[in-house]
Parts: structure tokens; sequence; C-alpha cells
């Protein structure tokens, strides 16, 4: 990644889209503190890592990177517990507004994709970050609906995708990338 | 409950859904209740000591080099990274978890074998329960060592170096035995060398026993040079604490070898 200058304030929503290894996970991992980086960053008011180990930070990752034999419920409540976040009920609030009310009690491996998609959405949302990290969402009610919450709570989000679909719609501001920088 | 103990439940519960471990822990305690029912005296030893050592090295390995391989993980280490985890919270996390279930295993496979033997009205083993325990410190041995090779030179050579440590390991004290006993020269010293700076396998002295009267099977075969058997004594408490520090060793090289990569 090189030349990204991007502001998302609280409250905001920033879509970035690009192709096949435009950089979109590296740079949501870079403001994870998972890759290194130069530069100037602030998250959240801190260097990039500090708020991922604060725990304000709720990221979606892509694909299906679960332990297969765990349950959905028992990712997301391990998920809102590295986080640090004790508030009880927030996983079953969580899974309900993921749409996975009636399948907390079923193994990741078992999950068809949409819903796999959905349990990521439910690790990004439990226990209300101040920052969504979605990478490759599903453009769906669901995903739409902690995108608002979030919004209302003064939350900032990004959103990384190679198909933009509908999702330009929602967001305040679109970043492209290209090559590993802005196109 | 901090991150790491959180990580370490949550593989722990992994562990006991996947299958080939339940299948491993179901198939070694029924084939040691089966030796401690139906044999006794040295057959019954050799049978549970085989069971131990060559199902235990199996289980070793396959919890062992597969526990921090990131490309094995389908982004689950940058899930966990994402909510905050470490790579030395993952890390930590995996290698107790994937210990626990080797001892776990083992020691459902060792009481098994005493149940049999309680059962079958020969009593409870206390040379085998000791057996059991150090059989136990090299397996751990033999799983730090394929994850954190593994670390560097993914999951097969990772098995490997495993199995070649506890290899190692074996040969090392059986090749001091016989320059202690003269039947082979210590190369100079080299193989003195060797032995005090080279993991060594905690033969316990049920095994000793064994090995000393040809009954140790293919677990501690005896070992002729010219004629004369190689007599391996017990292992002492230096051993002991030896193979501990080099569990200890591999473990920061397990580590360090997560964290050289990214999550």
């Amino acid at each position: 990644m090189r030349d990204v200058d991007l502001l998302v304030e609280a409250g905001e929503s920033m879509l970035v889209i690009g192709g096949e290894a435009s950089g979109k996970t590296s740079l949501l991992r870079g403001i994870l503190g998972l890759a290194p980086h130069s530069g100037d960053a602030l998250v959240l008011g801190s260097a990039p890592g500090g708020a991922t180990a604060d725990g304000r930070i709720g990221f979606s990752p892509q694909g299906r990177p679960f332990p297969g034999e765990l349950r959905v419920e028992e990712l997301v409540r391990l998920i809102q517990r590295l986080r640090g976040i004790q508030r009880p009920g927030a996983v079953t609030e969580t899974l309900h507004l993921c749409g996975l009310a009636d399948h907390g009690a079923r193994r990741l491996a078992q999950l068809d994709l949409e819903h796999a998609r959905r349990a990521s959405l439910a690790c990004a949302a439990v226990g209300e970050p101040q920052l969504l990290l979605l990478d490759d969402p599903w453009e769906s009610p669901e995903t739409l609906a902690v995108l608002d919450a979030a919004r209302d709570r003064g939350a900032g989000a990004i959103l990384a995708t190679a198909v933009p679909g509908g999702f330009p719609r929602f967001v305040d501001a679109t970043l492209e990338l290209s090559d590993g920088a802005p196109a | 409950m901090g991150r790491v103990a959180n990580l370490l439940l949550a593989d722990l519960t992994t562990l006991a859904r996947r299958r080939w471990v339940l299948a491993a822990g179901a198939v070694g305690a029924a084939l040691t209740l089966f030796f401690g029912l139906g044999d006794s005296g040295a057959d019954y030893q050799r049978n549970v000591a085989a069971v131990l050592a060559l199902g235990g090295l199996a289980v070793a390995l396959g919890l062992g080099a597969p526990a921090l391989v990131r490309d094995l993980e389908s982004g689950v280490f940058g899930l966990f990274g994402g909510a905050g985890a470490t790579a030395s919270d993952i890390g930590w996390a995996r290698l107790a978890s994937r210990a626990i279930a080797l001892v776990a295993v083992l020691v459902l496979w060792s009481i098994a074998a005493q149940v049999g033997s309680l059962v079958s009205g020969d009593g409870l083993d206390g040379d085998l329960a000791l057996h059991s325990a150090l059989t136990i410190e090299v397996l751990l041995l033999v799983l730090l060592a394929a994850a954190g090779a593994a670390t560097l030179v993914g999951v097969a050579a990772g098995a490997i170096f495993g199995l070649v440590v506890f290899i190692t390991a074996q040969a090392v004290v059986n090749l001091k035995a016989a320059a202690d006993q003269g039947l082979i020269g210590n190369g100079a010293s080299g193989l003195d060398l060797a032995y005090w700076l080279l993991p060594r396998a905690v033969v316990s002295p049920m095994l000793a026993d064994l090995q000393a009267a040809d009954e140790g099977g293919p677990v501690a075969p005896q070992v002729e040079i010219n004629g004369n058997i190689v007599e391996v004594p017990a292992a002492e408490l230096d051993t002991v604490l030896w193979t501990l520090a080099w569990c200890g060793l591999f473990l920061g090289l397990a580590i360090f070898g997560l964290r050289r990569r990214e999550l």
C-alpha cells in the first residue's frame, strides 16, 4: 500500500473498492495494526493497533475464517471476550441483529456461505465497537442494519469490497484502490 | 478471564470435537484396556508402553505440527488478532491447549490400562504409572519441537523434525549407555558433548527393566554391539530436568516463529 490518505469521522462510513490484490484487505489490516505501516496514521486517536488492543474495533474478515468445530454463539462470545466486552446479552442481541438468532447453536463448519458471512458480520458487530471494518461484506439487510446501528451510535465504518453493488448509496465516501494505491 | 485463557478454552473445545482426536482417544483406551484385561506382567507393560509411545507419538505430531501454522488457519489468526489478541496470546493458548489435549489422551490411555489390570485381578501398576508420566514428558517435547519447527518450515517438515527429535533423544541415551559400558568409543568426547547438549529420552525404570530382560518389544528393543548387550539405565533427575529445559527451548522457538510473521 502507498499514498493512501483517508479520513473517516465518527458516524461516517467509507467504501473501499478495488479489484483482486488492489490492497483492500491490506488497508484494513494496516488499520487494525496487523500489518506494519509507515507514515502518519491515527485510528480512534491511537496508533494502529492501539484501538484494536482496546477492543474498540469490530472486524469482519473475508471468507470463512472460523474454527469449524465451534458453534456460532461460541465464536461470537469468544470475540466479545477477546475485545474485553463484558455486557450481558451482547451476544444474543448481535446474533439477532445479524439474522443468526436461530443459528447460534450450529457448528460454523455446517453454515452455508450466506450464514458464514453473517457470522463474520456478527464478529464485527458484537459489543457496539467505535469503528467497524468489514472485509468483503454481503449487501444484505443484516449488513445494512449493522451499518445503521453504527451510524446511530456515532461509530465509523469502513467497508472493503470488489463488488460495490448498492453500497455506495449507504456510505458517505468512496475510495477506489488499484495496485496498492488510490486509483 | 484473560485473552490467553479464552483462546485456550476455545481451542480445547475445538480439539474435543475433532474426530481424529476423539478416535485416537477411544482406540488407544480400548487397546490399553484390552491389554490390561488380557495380559499380565511384562507382556502387559510392554504392550501398554507400545501404545503410549507409538500412539502418543502420532497424537503429539498431529497436535503439535499444525498448531501455529498461519497458512492452515484460513484467517483465524487474523480474526483473533483483529479482536485484540497478540501473536503471543495465540501462541501460548494454542500450545497450552495442545499440551493439555495430549496429556488428557495419554492419561486416559494409562487409566484404561490400570482399570483393565485392576479388573483382571493384577492390581494397580505403580511402575506403569511412572512410565506413563515420563512418556508424557518426552511426547510434550516432541509436540513442542514439531510446533516450533512448523512455524518456520511448514507442517510436514515440522512433523518430521518432531520425529527426528524423538529418535535422536533415544539414540543419544542408547549411545551414551554403550559408551559408558566401553562398548563403543566416545568419539573423542563428541558423544559426551552430544549427550550434554541434545534432548534426551527419559527412560523409565519399567522400560529399563523390560529392555534388560529383552522384553521391551518395539518401544525398547535390546541393543547389541559385537554381541554385547547395551544396558540402558533408567533416567535420573538430571535427565528429567534437561528434557524439561528443552521443552522450554522449543516453546520459545514456537512463540518466536509465530511472532515473526503477521497474523
